[in-house]
């Protein structure tokens, strides 16, 4: 009796794990709590659709019912977790577009450039041919281009560079604009911890190098983050993974970044429609995605008040086009401008025209990383 | 819905088979047909009534066959053709000829604007070979709907194949055993095909799809070699893997479905890999195109002919695109010189064969990829004057194990192995949970899961 069993369980071994193991994931599916928010992914989960005619009939019933059995699969972290380390296992140093280089650093890589790219550089360009104000241009090249010495062998990006200068070749015509060239600075300290290794952003110390640069082209005097007065405004916090790492997700020889600010005061913040009086939210050093904490995020209109009035050479009002890597320089420019507002043409549907009528003395800011600038579609936002 | 998907294998499974699994032997067929049709369903709704429309026209035609034996019948099967080539003709090569009469005349007529209904390429062949056979005596009229329907509509085939005859199933219509052994081969030739085209055949077209995205016109030559073995790879295990995921939920369902891939990258000859490659659909095109056409008894000329008309066919069954024509030539050319005397060359050659037949075969997958003529162009001749560029270490590193494991397994080894150990069990299911488990971590982070075959 007990060795007939035996045998009926040992022919149907696997009939029997492959039911336990579907019937477990569907009865998760029915009975588990669905994730609200994947905290590593930084972003809300699908939930079940509701059944009704009209999305059945459409098929979009459908769509969303699939979408819920991706991202509600239960177990899911742990599952991508298996994935990552099952590719690390298999040598490859490449998980969903990341790579990591040496010294636990992860690249974006980049091998080809989007259909995006060259309506982005004529839409800057009809917006410099629409006025004669001054405007400034700076794209700034992302980590893989700038931190050749930590990149995996063979790593196929593209040359920014390239991109960039072809971009302020054709910018030149115009003489109102003023093209920054932030390639040689950052070349310089490519050794310096001057990109996130787990987060596509770069840190506050090469937003610094960034600032001077602008400031140089500019002509306004950049403040000095080694000077006593900034340098105790300096706070780190440790144990940051950023975006690169929740896409790659593996284990080995990743380090988690430290981030730091300079706790720069301002008299009056306003991002959003709301009010704050610090340019930092600080709350977000707490949760994933601590880079959140610059500026509060990003918002489609922002206005910062500078609490600064004493130093010299400074100037009255700036706007700033850009997308979140200006976010941890802004700090630095309150101590040469009284007015910055901060435009972020995915979340601001106002025409800017209006804007900058408003604004008539301001002087004009684009400021964008080379990927964001490769893909983003809202550019064209800028003649509206 | 596609078999490799969260969907099918965590909502559709457990369902479909708890029901049909209780449910008495007869109303099994009624539980699939329903099972398939929401199966089909889910991703396009609207074309489900062309389904419906085609069962109820061949049904239709088969009982008028029988009824009219000896006298209409052959006005019947005409109909029945004209009706379901027709609409594969309407549905999938329309604006092919509509664009290409508008190059050629410079006409201006406007495209239709239609998207191909999933699977409408085999399905059509499927239940041609029941209007045929049924003209031609070999199987009996089918009186009831729902088994004809669900003979057309069975879900494990419906999509991609393999290309199932009814001949091949009409008893097991009828009434079926399905025994817990039956089940439990099912299963693992199932998780065997998940592997095969989540683990193998997304992973090497990832690099595949990565050539693309770097743009022909910028690859070197060792990544443009490189790419060809990865699509070759890519469309062997995804196909067969999806062979065998059907091949496998037929078993489960009490059907014996026809084997649909031999090792083909093991042949010799162009020849032998045509007998190994899709072989239900070699074998429909040898019993209801060149054997009505006269096959190979009426001369020389006319078998050159036949053989000429079948691989064109052959090429535009596979796409409504010049290129799926000039594969299906290519290969027609080959087999021509193979005919005329190079067979008999290759074979005391056993190893100038083997290097012969992939390179033949790589390159065909290359003309059968690269829809544009002019991007397939320049794909070639990167491969012979790319230069080298400094990524391959980066691309071979992030490929090379799944590479060598396409290429192991298709060289017949996985097989061996598999033989081996299939006859421990315990070692078995140890393999097949791995797979399982990992196939599932897979699709649980992919972002590319495509199924080649579905184009068709």
């Amino acid at each position: 009796m007990v060795i007939d069993m035996y045998q009926t369980v040992k022919k149907n071994i696997f009939t029997i794990i492959f039911t336990l193991m579907v019937f477990v994931m569907f009865a998760g599916y029915l009975f588990g709590d669905d994730g609200e928010f994947s905290v590593t992914e930084n972003r809300y989960l699908a939930k079940r659709p509701p059944v009704t005619l009209s999305s059945l009939m459409d098929g979009s019933f459908m769509k969303s019912f699939e979408l819920y059995t991706e991202e509600q699969l239960p177990l899911r972290d742990g599952l991508i977790k298996l994935k990552a380390v099952c590719c690390e296992a298999a040598f490859k140093n490449e998980n969903n577009g990341i790579a990591k280089g040496k010294d636990g650093h992860l690249f974006e890589k980049l091998i080809n450039t989007d259909r995006q790219l060259k309506k982005n550089s004529a839409a800057i360009e009809n917006f410099a041919k629409q006025t004669d104000r001054d405007i400034y241009v700076c794209i700034v090249p992302n980590s893989y281009e700038i931190q050749k010495d930590y990149i995996p062998a063979g790593f196929p990006g593209i040359s920014q560079r390239e991109y960039i200068e072809e971009l302020y070749d054709e910018l030149s015509t115009y003489g109102n604009v003023h093209t920054i060239d932030l390639y040689e600075t950052l070349i310089e300290n490519a050794d310096k911890y001057i990109y996130y290794r787990t987060d596509h952003h770069w840190t506050t110390d090469g937003a610094y190098l960034g600032y001077r640069k602008l400031c140089d082209e500019m002509g306004i005097i950049p403040v000095d983050k080694d000077s006593e007065k900034l340098g105790e405004k300096r706070r780190e916090t440790e144990g940051f993974y950023g975006t690169y790492q929740s896409k790659y997700r593996g284990s080995i020889g990743v380090k988690p970044d430290t981030l730091t600010y300079y706790d720069i005061d301002v008299a009056h913040y306003e991002t959003g429609g709301r009010e704050y009086d610090s340019l930092y939210d600080t709350d977000k050093l707490d949760i994933y995605d601590k880079y959140a904490m610059f500026m509060h995020g990003n918002e489609g209109l922002s206005t910062v008040e500078s609490a600064e009035d004493e130093v010299e050479g400074r100037k009255g009002e700036l706007i700033i086009f850009k997308d979140s890597y200006a976010n941890c320089m802004i700090p630095f420019l309150t101590y040469d401008y009284d007015r910055i507002t901060v435009i972020d043409l995915r979340y601001y549907p106002d025409p800017v025209k209006e804007l900058l009528k408003e604004h008539e003395d301001a002087d004009i800011l684009l400021f964008y990383n080379f990927m964001h600038f490769n893909e983003d579609n809202h550019f064209y936002r800028l003649t509206s | 819905m596609i078999f490799s998907s969260l969907l099918f294998l965590f909502w559709f499974m457990p369902v479909f088979f708890l029901i049909y699994y209780l449910v008495p032997m007869r109303a099994k067929n009624f539980v699939l047909l329903v099972g398939s049709m929401v199966f089909y369903g889910w991703g396009e709704p609207k074309y489900l009534i062309l389904l419906v429309i085609s069962i109820l026209v061949n049904y239709l035609a088969g009982l008028l066959i029988h009824r009219f034996r000896g006298r209409a019948d052959r006005i019947v099967l005409v109909c029945a053709l004209v009706f379901d080539i027709g609409m594969l003709f309407f549905f999938k090569y329309i604006n092919f000829f509509i664009e290409n009469i508008n190059a050629f005349t410079g006409s201006n007529i406007a495209e239709v604007n239609i998207t191909l209904p999933l699977g409408i390429s085999f399905y059509t062949f499927q239940i041609m070979s029941y209007v045929i056979d049924l003209y031609r005596g070999k199987v009996e009229v089918e009186r009831s709907v729902i088994n004809l329907g669900t003979y057309l509509c069975m879900f494990p085939q419906l999509i991609a194949g393999p290309i199932v005859v009814y001949s091949d199933v009409s008893t097991a219509l009828k009434g079926r055993k399905i025994s817990a052994s039956a089940i439990e081969e099912g299963l693992c030739t199932f998780t065997l095909g998940l592997g095969s085209k989540v683990l193998i055949a997304n992973n090497a077209g990832e690099f595949w799809r990565e050539l693309e995205k770097i743009g022909y016109e910028n690859i070197s030559a060792p990544l443009a070699w490189l790419g060809m073995l990865a699509f070759t790879l890519q469309i062997y295990f995804d196909f067969n893997g999806y062979s065998m995921m059907a091949i496998g939920l037929g078993k489960m369902l009490g059907f014996e479905f026809p084997k649909n891939f031999d090792l083909p990258y093991i042949s010799s000859s162009i020849t032998e890999y045509w007998r190994r490659w899709h072989m239900t659909l070699s074998g429909w095109f040898r019993d209801y195109l060149y054997i009505p056409l006269g096959g190979n008894r009426r001369g020389k000329a006319r078998v050159i002919f036949n053989l000429f008309i079948v691989w064109f066919v052959t090429g535009f069954w596979h796409g409504a695109d010049w290129n799926f024509i000039l594969w299906g030539l290519y290969f027609f050319v080959l087999l021509m010189i193979e005919r005329a005397g190079f067979a008999g060359f290759l074979e005391k050659r056993k190893i100038f064969a083997h290097v012969y037949s992939l390179l033949a075969i790589g390159f065909g997958w290359m003309l059968f990829a690269i829809t544009d003529l002019k991007q397939l162009a320049v794909y070639l001749g990167r491969l012979f004057t790319g230069g080298v560029s400094g990524s391959e270490v980066y691309y071979i590193r992030n490929y090379f194990v799944i590479m060598l494991l396409g290429c192991l397994l298709s060289s017949g080894l996985g097989n061996k192995v598999y033989d081996k150990i299939s006859k421990r069990k315990g070692v078995t299911a140890v393999m097949l949970t791995g797979i399982l488990i990992l196939s599932v971590a897979f699709l649980a982070d992919a972002s590319y899961n495509p199924f080649l075959y579905f184009r068709f």
